[in-house]
């Protein structure tokens, strides 16, 4: 099977082809361009130096969030649009699931973490397979967007060794390492970016369990509500708060 | 899939658009022939989702967008009867609008085009409301006004609520800019004032059926802008100013103002302002046609005031039916079969721009690298 993997969820613009065990082609970039003037021709150019007609495609997989709105939607609709046009699925693939599986053998706690601005990182904790365990990767708990201070709480119930990566860890590695000590580990700088192949590869391992979701059916991981959603509910809340007080 | 016009077939094969529009609070995707028939023309409103916020939220737009988007274009390419292999292009809205919304669009139109080995031409938003006057079969075969394209040259308003310009056309592709807003848009101001009034959210359609309820427009005497003299632009924001003068006065006062009136003398004011200037526009270039275009040019003070005093003087008016002035995709397919059959291209680098100028321009604005 061949999948293409779109990865738009950072700042990093990245696609890949794979097949069962190779990658065919992959192109990362963080330039200056935006991800919508970088992404198509970058799916062009892998199609073209793999020499993979587009036809031959088994499947789309993409990078669904959490990360950026705008990015996840510009990889959204890139993978709708080429999965309706071309009749195939449209795997949506948790980016932090894709980011933790650039580390997956390691015998620990993982914790890819991504700048979520507004002082919060989007964050998930795994438990990585060393390569003799032969089980996948697995996740503990849901996709969150937090503070620092609230995801260490988190971690130090587990008292064991955390491997970091991510975006997030130029602004946050250093408050991290100050509260773990020995017990954090970094990835370095080149193995800690999302990659468009783990997409592409956690694509192609649902596809080849069975799974074949439509184009429609692909959604975003927002993870957190538009800000206006959450004034209009905590408006919503205060009215109820006023509402209850006086009927008391 | 009976029933339609003779129009539908006796056009030719091979000039069907796919045209998807996003650049606001519209999903809409259409499928137009020959830049004329709408063979499917669909319109998810999120107007329902934006309500209780008084206005479009960007975020809230973007996300549902994506959530319509492939469900609207399976519609249309269902209702049409059109396989993708029929498909001579894929046509798309690149601004201006609102970013976040414009992208999803174009994102969308340019996998879409890709995945079928179909051209990509990217439209710009203003354009197609121009172009709505140009589809002259309905999607249920019925033929629109006097079933002909306008003719060549002549005079264009586009008013809406991001845009209040008055553009000299002389053929496809080929325009000159003779004035335009220098502070709010038309409906931008109209949104303004409902909001003054008390009016919801969206405010320009129920400020006209405010007006309508008997509304006397000559009730308050409301200022016309006054710019230098010559200029063929608009200026919207002192006219709002008094409104909100005269509900702040009342209020002071203790007084009720009869909002169907303000509403009235308010819409009159304004259709005022934008046929001065449209007539000047006409003695200057000699233009005899006249084609209004956009949100506003539903607006039935506009519509009223413009026909009298044009046809008056001898010049001849035209508007699209009210849902093609709305945002839609049909005038997308219009405007884009155009630049298509003109040979315009544009490239899988196609961004979306908020700002996409629209001037003295040639066809060649939105093609991609
Ligand atoms: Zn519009």
């Amino acid at each position: 099977m061949i999948v293409l993997g779109l990865e738009t969820a950072t700042n990093v613009c990245g696609v890949a082809l794979v097949d069962d065990d190779r990658v065919l082609a992959e192109f990362s970039t963080a330039g200056r361009l935006t991800h919508s003037q970088r992404l198509m021709p970058l799916v062009e150019q892998a199609l073209g130096e793999a020499g993979i007609d587009r036809g031959r495609l088994d499947g789309i997989a993409v990078s669904a969030g959490p990360g950026s709105f705008t990015g996840l939607r510009i990889g959204l609709a890139t993978a709708k649009g080429l999965g309706y046009a071309l009749d195939r699925p449209v795997l949506a693939v948790p980016t932090l699931d894709a980011l933790a599986f650039n580390v997956w053998a390691w015998p620990g706690l993982i914790c890819p973490l991504l700048d979520a601005r507004k002082d919060q990182v989007y964050a998930a904790l795994y438990r990585g397979s060393p390569p003799t365990g032969g089980r996948s990767l697995r996740r503990l708990g849901g996709y969150w967007a937090m503070d620092l201070g609230a995801l260490l709480e988190r971690l130090s119930a587990f008292n064991e060794a955390v491997l970091f990566l991510g975006d997030a860890l130029p602004r946050y590695g250093p408050g991290i390492a100050e509260r773990l000590g020995a017990k954090a580990h970094f990835v370095p700088v080149s193995g800690r970016f999302p990659r468009a192949a783990a997409v592409a590869e956690l694509g192609l391992r649902r596809l080849a369990a069975g799974r074949r979701p439509g184009a429609a059916e692909a959604r975003p991981i927002y993870v957190r509500q538009s800000e206006a959603e959450v004034k209009a509910r905590a408006r919503a809340r205060a009215r109820r708060a006023a509402t209850n007080d006086g009927s008391r | 899939m009976s029933g339609r016009g003779a129009a539908t077939a006796t056009a030719t094969a091979g000039d069907l658009i796919l045209a998807i529009e996003t650049s606001c609070d519209e999903t809409a995707a259409a499928v137009v022939q020959g830049g004329k028939v709408i063979r499917a023309n669909v319109v998810a409103s999120q107007v329902d989702l934006h309500r209780r916020f008084g206005g479009v939220v960007p975020e809230i737009a973007s996300r549902r967008h994506l959530e319509l988007s492939i469900p609207v274009v399976d519609e249309a390419l269902e209702r049409a009867g059109a396989a993708p292999a029929d498909l001579a292009a894929v046509a798309v809205t690149a601004g201006p609008g609102l970013v976040g919304a414009l992208l999803v669009g174009v994102s969308l139109a340019k996998s879409l085009a890709f995945g079928w080995g179909k051209p990509l031409v990217g439209v710009n938003h203003l354009e197609g409301h121009i172009y709505a006057n140009f589809l002259t079969v309905d999607e249920d075969g019925q033929v629109i006004g006097d079933g002909r394209p306008p003719e060549f040259p002549f005079l264009c308003l586009v008013v809406s609520g991001g845009h209040s310009d008055l553009i000299y056309i002389e053929g496809h592709g080929r325009r000159r800019s003779l004035g335009r807003t220098r502070d709010d848009a038309a409906g931008e101001a109209f949104d303004k004032v409902a909001r003054a009034i008390g009016l919801g959210y969206p405010g320009g359609p129920l400020l006209d059926a405010l007006a309508r309820e008997g509304g006397d427009p000559l009730a308050f005497d409301l200022p016309r802008a006054r710019l230098e003299a010559g200029s063929l632009d608009f200026s919207f924001s002192g006219l709002k100013t008094a409104v909100v003068h005269v509900l702040e006065r009342a209020a002071l006062a203790g007084e009720e103002v009869d909002r169907a009136d303000l509403a009235a003398s308010f819409s009159q004011a304004v259709a005022d302002a934008l046929v001065d200037k449209t007539l000047a526009a006409a003695r200057v270039t000699g233009a005899s046609r006249i084609v209004l275009a956009g949100g506003v040019a539903a607006n039935s003070t506009l519509r009223r005031t413009m026909l009298e005093r044009a046809e008056a003087g001898g010049l001849t008016v035209r508007f699209p039916p009210l849902k093609l002035c709305t945002d839609n995709a049909a005038m997308i397919g219009a405007a884009g079969y155009f630049r298509y059959a003109a040979g315009s291209r544009s490239g899988l680098d196609l961004n979306a721009d908020p700002n996409l100028a629209f001037g003295d321009q040639a066809v060649e604005e939105c093609r991609g690298s």
